[in-house]
């Protein structure tokens, strides 16, 4: 699944470490988010997109 | 989560982990204690070395997730009891590689002991393998995780 949450990131510069504290977890978390390693729980999408004022849906995308 | 939940949720993780390594380390002198008093004063100094140390290992990671939380890895946030979502994907995963590997060891051991294997010295070395498969599994998922 691919993400905006890297650039959504860096259009706050923001460091993963800081996103990490916003989001409650490690920045270790944030990097695999970025790369598309780790797919969030739906808990933890829903706290991504709220943190960005945005739907799931326009940070989340399934590969097609 | 209001700041005073988030507050009270730690602590009760915070609770939850000292509980569990105090456990811990009853049940390794505990165990030490019931080994050495069957006659094996070696093994039983063994338990306590290795229990101790992990107790030990644990209570640094706890130590080090507050003081240089951004440069832990996966097991110190676990052990220290601060595990994120992804940490405990990562854990779960690893276990179930385990599972696995132990059934099939199991299978293999028990195979063994019909060929004459000395039984005792399967089930001597059956944890160190599983240990060995819990590292290996934990940093294989970790890396792809």
């Amino acid at each position: 699944m691919r993400n905006e949450i890297r650039r959504l990131r860096e259009e706050r510069s923001l460091s993963q470490a800081a996103l990490g504290t916003e989001l409650g977890v490690s920045r270790q978390t944030v990097n695999s988010l970025e790369t598309g390693r780790y797919d969030p729980s739906l808990p933890l999408a829903f706290t991504v997109a709220r943190y960005f004022g945005l739907s799931i849906e326009e940070i989340f995308h399934v590969d097609a | 989560m209001s700041t005073h939940d988030r507050s009270v949720a730690t602590h009760k993780t915070t609770v939850g982990w000292y509980l569990t390594v105090s456990a811990a380390a009853v049940l390794d002198l505990g165990l030490a204690l019931v080994v050495d008093s069957a006659g094996h004063p070696d093994a039983a100094a063994g338990i306590v070395t290795g229990g101790l140390l992990v107790v030990v290992l644990a209570s640094v990671g706890r130590w080090r997730s507050v003081r240089a939380v951004d440069r832990i890895g996966t097991a110190t946030r676990i052990a220290a009891g601060r595990a994120d979502e992804r940490d405990l994907r990562v854990h779960e995963g690893a276990l179930a590689v385990v599972g696995m590997v132990a059934l099939v060891l199991s299978g293999l051991a028990s195979a063994a002991t019909f060929l004459d294997v000395d039984a005792v010295a399967i089930l001597r070395v059956m944890p160190f393998v599983l240990v060995a498969a819990t590292a290996t599994a934990f940093v294989i998922v970790d890396r792809r995780s």
